[in-house]
């Protein structure tokens, strides 16, 4: 004989979940109030707990599966940012401030003069930079335009015998004390070097 | 969603919440509440063997991994699909190592027979014969409602199938056994 369904297929529907314990309150009156007047679904409730019971296995030891499982690792500075004290956020927006503003003077060159190294300087001004230091004095180099790269000029192998000879009566010129005048430095010493000096 | 599987998943999140505070008690109360089933969960998918080693696996990888879990499904579902992935990882290990253990229709009586030692009644044994019966998508999902009371929706995620199709998997399955166990009387 085969068994009858019933013809509420709601609940019908709701009898495993009802079996599992996982109905709300309401949903678990309804069901016991349909059970008591339907013998299709008491029977069919019935078959549901001989499923349960037929493939019951043994309950695993918590304790030894939790033994296996790490304990959470606190990680440090893991509050957000937004939540962390009013000092430290200060701090840290103050110093990336300060760090942005150096980074853009630098890249800007600074808006003034530049103090350059006497071996780039005497190489600004064609001077052989692996001669003993002559008591030179410092030497500014012009602002650079941002995104420019930094031109120490040409080598005096490269330079032709017009272009040392103008070179050495600039020297000639030069007194002592080089002016910190960005003016200076922006006219190129030797005229012409720019376009020809690298040539052959 | 009914109360009882919301007030699950308050349960779960507040344990979840405390374990991460540092609290170790709470792992072992969330495994209490879900060890049992994810083992009936291994058994009936017919895993014969370590059973405990396997729902262990599961819980340290999802403690492992906490943070991706998202409250879209509840915990229970999620222990279910790291588990299933974790049989079918195991099924093809085994089945590199010549030890096949392929959950054929024909041969699922075999499958259970280990967990006949462990049921002596003989209503539970024509029960699991008439389960034997269904297709494997049809038992697991038969059995995930039947055992667990999950929702449609809990168990599609879990079998990779969609809401309605789990419904009428069910359906046919009850028949089916009601059948079985009515020609079988």
């Amino acid at each position: 004989m085969t068994m009858r369904d019933c013809p509420d297929g709601v609940m019908r529907d709701l009898l495993p979940v009802y079996a599992a314990g996982r109905l709300g309150a309401e949903q678990h009156a309804a069901v016991e109030g349909h059970l008591a007047a339907c013998a299709e679904c008491r029977a069919e409730l019935e078959l549901i707990r001989a499923v349960i019971r037929a493939y019951a296995v043994p309950v695993p030891d918590a304790a030894v599966i939790a033994a296996h499982i790490r304990p959470r690792r606190r990680v440090t500075g893991s509050v957000p940012f937004h939540r962390q004290p009013l000092w430290r956020v200060a701090a840290t927006a103050t110093l990336m401030i300060a760090a942005s503003a150096t980074y853009v003077a630098v890249r800007s060159g600074g808006g003034g003069p530049r103090a350059i190294p006497d071996s780039a300087a005497r190489l600004v001004a064609g001077v052989d930079a692996s001669r003993p230091d002559t008591g030179a004095t410092p030497v500014t180099a012009a602002p650079l335009a941002t995104g420019t790269s930094v031109r120490l000029g040409v080598s005096l192998a490269d330079l032709t015998d017009a272009q040392l000879e103008a070179l050495l009566a600039a020297m000639e010129g030069i007194e002592g004390n080089v002016l910190a005048d960005p003016e200076v430095m922006a006219k190129p010493i030797i005229q012409g070097s720019d376009a020809e000096g690298g040539r052959n | 969603m009914s109360s009882a599987s919301n007030e699950d998943r308050a349960v779960d999140a507040a344990l979840i919440e405390r374990w991460k505070g540092g609290d170790q008690l709470a792992a072992t109360m969330l495994v209490e509440r879900h060890a049992a089933a994810l083992a009936r969960f291994a058994a009936s998918s017919g895993v014969r063997e370590q059973v405990d080693e396997l729902v262990q696996d599961t819980f340290v990888r999802a403690f492992n991994s906490i943070d991706s879990f998202r409250a879209d499904s509840t915990l229970r579902t999620w222990l279910f699909t790291i588990l299933k992935r974790l049989i079918l990882d195991r099924r093809r290990a085994e089945k590199r190592r010549g030890e096949t253990v392929e959950l054929e229709d024909g041969h699922a009586v075999q499958q259970y027979d280990a967990l006949d030692a462990m049921v002596a009644d003989e209503t539970a044994r024509r029960v699991r014969q008439a389960v034997e019966t269904l297709s494997p998508l049809q038992r697991e999902v038969f059995l995930l409602r039947v055992n667990e009371g999950l929702a449609y929706g809990e168990i599609a995620s879990i079998v990779g199938s969609t809401e309605g199709a789990c419904r009428v998997h069910y359906h046919n399955a009850m028949r089916a056994i009601k059948e079985a166990l009515g020609d079988d009387a």
